[in-house]
């Protein structure tokens, strides 16, 4: 009884997910093409100096009108805010400190300008939102769900059939200490965020080895800030084209600010592990030097 | 490195540092259905704990009652833990204004900015801001001023000795200034936190 309706939740969530996804998508295009060239805001308005980019404190505060005026035309413009802000009145106020990050979808025939805005901060506390990919540690084993240390304010739950072919048969054995790469499905203020291991793209399953989710074996998993983890993700990462010129290695970073590392012996992944840690806290340069001198000590040993 | 936040305030010889862990999990008997409860921990070298301590604590959690959107984090616990590294005067403004910037760099959502300033009110009628413990020993009265940032409005003031009145307000009118002067000097300190992010990564 209780597989069958939550067979059914699944399927209905699954066609959300799988729209969510899309349009996530698209997004997650947009925001790394932000990411790459800032736009321009032409023609801020007079007395205006909330631009992208802005180091802002809390208790900033800007009037809305002044921020959409620079693109009503061709209609009412949409404010989309995000993370960090709140609207007080007529003002937006700044909750965290941070870069301001605005993107603007210029006015189409039928709708007006839509200005997103939010505050890009770093941090070490994860807030769990959905669609994140997360590195989670079992912490707890319940009936028919594991309990995840991701974090954040409170535990993830993740039920134990949540994985991709999972039946009451056939199903993983995490032990408590494991390590599973997953993906937030639900996250509530509230309540503990949901978790699951089911790809909406990949469909392997669990038991061959290229899941896409799932538990991470061997290796070794380390603990960064979130604005770094989230600059490890970018396909351009300086780091990670630095390390990958030395050495062969599996990684895979959770938007919660932890990574995991494996490489062919013990000896490599402590150098890639090392690596990537010392250069959250160094320049480009000095990082690639840093590699490099990493590499040559382990090499002449 | 073990904080979710953490700050140091050093302002002469007085040096606070604030350490801040969470939001997270409560325990049952703390934790609050629809905000987050913040506990402050004053930490004095020798591991005692007396009645000043535990009334810095207490003056520590109503300012950051007052600043911290509580609603964001429901069922969750703000742990500030306190450090006076150094004291010679002002050590409660020094606190207070290490535990604002620490709740800041643990992430969690603030209203706004506020500082706070110690004020001396010496027997000749002058007053001294940011005394020395010197000077607030021979003080006829010191308070400790804490105004929001935007506006300055004040939101906490704690008074110890003897003070008139008008004296009162014109004290709170002068710690205006000071108050600007140090939210500016936080506001450079962070900047120059999130310019060497963005350089590293």
């Amino acid at each position: 009884n209780c597989h069958g309706m939550a067979g059914d939740r699944e399927e209905v969530d699954e066609v959300d997910e799988m729209c969510v996804e899309g349009e996530v998508a698209s997004e997650r295009q947009d925001a790394v093409m932000a990411f790459e060239k800032p736009p321009a805001l032409s023609g801020k308005a007079a007395g205006s100096d909330w631009e992208e980019g802005k180091t802002v404190l809390p208790g900033d505060r800007e009037l809305i009108s002044k921020l959409t005026a620079p693109f009503a035309e061709g209609g009412t413009p949409v404010l989309q805010v995000g993370v960090g802000l709140s609207q007080q009145d007529s003002h937006l106020v700044v909750h965290r400190a941070g870069t301001l990050r605005i993107i603007v979808k210029s006015a189409t025939s039928k709708a007006g300008s839509n200005i997103r805005i939010w505050i890009e901060a770093s941090g070490r506390r994860y807030y769990p939102c959905m669609q994140d990919i997360v590195i989670g540690v079992v912490t707890g084993k319940g009936g028919d769900d594991f309990r995840l240390n991701i974090r954040g304010p409170s535990v993830g739950i993740l039920p134990a059939l949540s994985f991709e072919g999972a039946t009451k048969r056939s199903r993983p054995k995490l032990e408590i200490g494991s390590l599973v790469f997953c993906r937030v499905l639900h996250a509530y203020r509230d309540a503990e965020p949901e978790l699951t291991c089911i790809s909406l793209t990949h469909k392997k399953g669990w038991m061959t080895g290229s899941a896409m989710f799932g538990e991470l074996q061997g290796g070794f998993m380390f603990e960064i800030s979130i604005g770094y983890a989230h600059s490890l993700l970018h396909p351009d990462s300086h780091i990670i084209s630095c390390l990958g010129r030395q050495m062969a290695f599996e990684i895979a970073v959770g938007t919660n600010g932890r990574v995991w590392v494996k490489a062919e012996n013990v000896e490599k992944t402590v150098l890639a592990v090392n690596a990537i840690r010392n250069a959250e806290h160094l320049e480009r340069g000095q990082a690639e030097a840093m590699v490099e001198a990493l590499t040559k000590f382990s090499r002449n040993k | 490195n073990h904080a979710d936040g953490s700050a140091r305030f050093v302002f002469k010889g007085t040096a606070v540092l604030a350490g801040v862990f969470g939001p997270r999990e409560g325990r049952a008997a703390i934790k609050a259905s629809d905000e987050s409860v913040i506990t402050v921990n004053w930490n004095r070298g020798d591991g005692l704990s007396g009645s000043r301590e535990k009334e810095y604590e207490t003056i520590v959690r109503n300012i950051l009652e007052a600043v911290v959107v509580r609603s964001q984090d429901p069922l969750c616990v703000i742990e500030v833990s306190l450090q006076a590294v150094t004291e010679s005067g002002g050590s409660l403004s020094a606190a207070i204004n290490a535990a604002v910037v620490a709740v800041i760099d643990a992430g969690v959502a603030v209203e706004g900015l506020c500082a706070a300033v110690t004020v001396a009110l010496m027997h000749d009628g002058s007053i001294l801001l940011d005394p020395t413990s010197g000077e607030e020993g021979s003080a006829r009265g010191v308070m400790t001023v804490t105004l929001r940032g935007h506006d300055h409005a004040l939101l906490s003031s704690v008074v110890s000795g003897k003070v008139g009145e008008e004296e009162l307000l014109t004290a709170i009118e002068a710690a205006g200034d000071a108050v600007s002067t140090v939210l500016t000097f936080i506001r450079m300190a962070v900047e120059k936190r999130l310019e060497k992010e963005q350089r590293c990564w």
